[in-house]
Formats: C-alpha cells, structure tokens, sequence
C-alpha cells in the first residue's frame, strides 16, 4: 500500500498548492476489456485531477485519483481446481461479491488547439491501480476459503482520445475515450475502455 | 465548428457504445458435446465427445465422468484424455446389461462445462465357450495332462478370500480348483489376473484361478462363461499356465455349477 500512500499524498499537497493550474473532475463509464470482460460489468466511475498548467497552453501534466466498483456478469462463475486426493479435475464455483478499482493515474494531456473554444485532446496516463476483491472459492474435496479485502494491483497505459470546450478562461468542458491496458501487476490481462465527460477548473 | 463538434460527438458516442459491447461469461467458457458411446470388446464401452469450442482461452483438460446413478458431478469415474480441441475419446471398463449415465467435460482458464448425461445401457453379451471346451468332459478339469472327473462344484456368493464371488470344484485330496470374480459371472470372456489385488480391480472382466489351492493360473490366459437358467453357469478354459515346483503345467476345465 505503500505507492498508493505516496501517490495520494502528492496528490493532496498538489491539490492544496494553488499556484498550481487546475482541478478536474470526470464522470465516467469503465468498461472491463479483454479476458476480464467476461467476468465483470462495465461501471460508472468518477476521478479527481490535478493538473499543472494554465488554459492556455498545449501541455497538461497532472495526478488523478478514481474509483469504480464492479459487478460480475453473473452470480457464480463455474471454475475447477486440479488435485485433491483423486489428482482430478475438482468441480467447483467462486462467487465475486466486491471487485473495487482505485485508479491513481500519472497524467499527460495535449492540447492540440488551446486558443480555441474547441480542441481535440490526446493522452497518455499511466495508471497504477490498486483491486481489491472479497470471494468466495470451492473446488470439491479440496478448497473452500472465503477472502475479504483481498488486494492486488497493476501498472498500466491509458491513452486517451477526446476533446475539450473551453466556456471562458476558467470553465472547460471534456470528453474523451481510451484504453487503459496492464503491462505489469498481480492481475493479469487487465484492461478497461473508459469514457468519461468531465469539467476542468482553471485557477486564476 | 459546427461539424467538427457534431463529428467529436459521434466519435465519443461510438467509443461509448464499443466499450460498452457486451460478453457473457458463456462465451468465455469452452462448448463440449457428446458424440457416441459404443460397445468396445467384451468389456469395454468407447466413449466419444467434441470440444467445438476453446472459448476465450486455450483447453487445459478434457475428459468423462460415468456413474449409474443419473446425479452426479465430473468427478465421479472421472477419466481424462489428452486436452484437445475437437473429437477425444476414452475406453471405460462396462458391465453388460448395466446403465450408466456419462458426462463429458472440458476446462479452460475460465472455469469448466459439463454435458448433460448420456443414458447408456450396454448390451447383453453371448454366451462364450472356450475352443478345447468339447474335448473335455463336463465337470472337468485337465491337469497336466491328467483329467480329474466328478468334481463337487459349488458356487460360493456370499464372499471369498479374494474377490466376492467364486467357484470352488474339488473331488477331495487330489484337485482344486478355484476360480473368484470380483462380481457375479456374467456372459463373456474374462481374463485371469492376479488374485490378491482382485477386489481392487476395477476390470468387471477381471478373474483369477488357484491350482490346488496353492499355484495361482499365470495372468492373461481367457477364462469363458455361458451363462444358464436358474443362476446356473459353464465355465471353460484351454491349457491356462501355472508354475508349480520351478516348472509349468497346463489346466483346462469344462465346469458347471
């Protein structure tokens, strides 16, 4: 839990420091991809973002810190465990009952037209985020364990795709999508598409 | 402005609804049919399924579960082969006249899937003679060339030394012979094997015979049951080996009980 201490931190002594650019907040939609998105429901999120720089310029470095909570496509998932006293494949089933995700994202934003009221924006996060799972787990004659506060974490890419709409000099609307995908970690294949609309305050 | 706007708008709708396709966890899982099971020799039934599909990851393990009770999970009987992706196929060990009920199943990373049962019942077998089984006479046995007539033979099914179930025919002092099962006689051709490890045979068609209640019938010779009314049965056998003294004899039998 160490790295989510340091990253929250940070995140707090940038938020408080306001010479500092801007605050952000997103509401989102994440999506479980790839293998996990046959276990897991996509889900709304919400982040808060720190960001450095003023409304004006073209490069956005900033934190973020988020949170989903996922459910599972289905109550019980039918998996099996190998051995046992009869050395066979044991029946069995695992029940999913939390499946929370805390995203902390280190934050690179282009702005590709920052004097205008309209601008695409790319991206590129990495995201460290921490999964933390209660479970069930039984295979016949060999395992039944019940795990709560379970934790296990990832390192990932998120590029991101969208745009923002600047009202004035202190309000900019956003919008965007991206994959965030697992290069690293204690869960494996973990990647999520995100869609997000958020709302950036610039401090003056 | 207008249309680029309008165009970012599409963009992001579209993004929302791709990240928003839905899976099932059905889909993640592999699919398993069952194909056929079929009278395999005189003991045996060849059991055939299918993997059609992987699902979302590669098949670690494929097999069938048999049981003669219609409920039951895979880890009943259960009996593996080499994981695949398509047909596989398993002999088991069948009682004929029994039914079973049989399940194939196949995992992957995602979990496993089981088939519904299969009702089997396997067929009847014909009675069997053995080839010598008319040069020797009835109630019988030839004993290193010698033949021992008006055997007493009983059939003892309230338990034996080694298996469940066995033919003793004796005419006193000078022959025995002992024949166990591990169940029943039924039609068919049964095998001799060892008798100490009889009962924890899982081969129905598994049998053991005893010379003189000391010289056990070496392994692999045929022993044949014809089956008759009343719970009656002939057995027959051709010059099955034994060792007896550092050299081998030769027992054939024709015995009914």
């Amino acid at each position: 839990m160490k790295p989510l201490l340091r990253f929250t931190l940070l995140f707090i002594f940038l938020s408080f420091n306001k010479s500092y650019g801007q605050y952000e907040f997103n509401l989102g939609y994440m999506a479980p991809s790839g293998d996990i998105s046959y276990l897991l429901k996509p889900a709304p999120s919400f982040e808060f973002v720190f960001h450095t720089g003023d409304v004006d310029s073209h490069y956005h470095f900033g934190f973020s810190l988020g949170y989903c909570s996922l459910s599972t496509t289905q109550d019980t998932f039918r998996t099996y465990a190998v051995g046992g006293p009869t050395g066979g494949v044991l029946p069995g089933y695992e029940v999913i009952h939390k499946y929370e995700v805390v995203p902390i994202g280190m934050r690179n934003e282009f702005i590709l037209f920052p004097e205008k009221k309209l601008s695409p924006v790319l991206a590129l996060d990495l995201v460290f985020n921490i999964i933390s799972i209660d479970e069930d787990d039984y295979a016949e004659t060999f395992i039944q364990s019940s795990e709560t506060g379970d934790t296990y974490w990832s390192l990932a890419i998120l590029p991101r795709f969208g745009a923002q709409y600047k009202l004035n000099d202190n309000i900019v609307f956003t919008a965007g999508f991206g994959r965030s995908m697992s290069f690293t970690g204690t869960v494996e294949n973990d990647a999520y598409w995100k869609t997000y609309i958020g709302i950036k305050y610039y401090i003056d | 402005m207008k249309k680029t706007f309008l165009f970012l708008l599409i963009f992001i709708v579209c993004g929302l609804y791709w990240s928003c396709s839905k899976v099932t966890y059905d889909e993640a899982l592999p699919a398993v049919q069952f194909i056929s099971a079929k009278s395999y020799g005189n003991d045996s039934v060849l059991l055939t399924a299918k993997v059609t599909s992987s699902g979302a990851s590669p098949i670690e393990n494929v097999g069938f579960a048999y049981s003669e009770q219609p409920y039951f999970d895979i880890l009943v009987n259960q009996i593996q082969a080499a994981p695949t992706l398509g047909q596989f196929s398993v002999v088991i060990k069948a009682i004929p006249d029994s039914t079973y009920y049989i399940k194939c199943f196949a995992t992957n990373s995602f979990g496993y899937v089981a088939s519904g049962n299969y009702k089997y019942t396997v067929p009847t077998t014909t009675p069997q003679s053995a080839p010598c089984a008319a040069s020797i006479p009835a109630n019988s046995v030839v004993d290193n060339k010698a033949t021992y007539s008006g055997l007493y033979i009983y059939y003892n099914n309230a338990g034996s030394t080694y298996g469940n179930i066995d033919v003793n025919a004796t005419n006193g002092a000078s022959e025995t012979v002992d024949i166990y099962f591990n169940a029943p006689p039924v039609n068919g051709i049964y095998t001799t094997s060892d008798p100490s490890n009889l009962s924890f045979d899982p081969n129905p068609y598994d049998c053991a015979i005893v010379v003189n209640n000391n010289y056990v019938v070496n392994s692999g010779g045929y022993v044949y049951i014809a089956l008759g009314n009343g719970g009656s049965g002939t057995i027959t056998f051709c010059s099955l080996p034994y060792v007896a003294f550092s050299s081998t004899f030769f027992v054939s039998g024709n015995l009914t009980y």
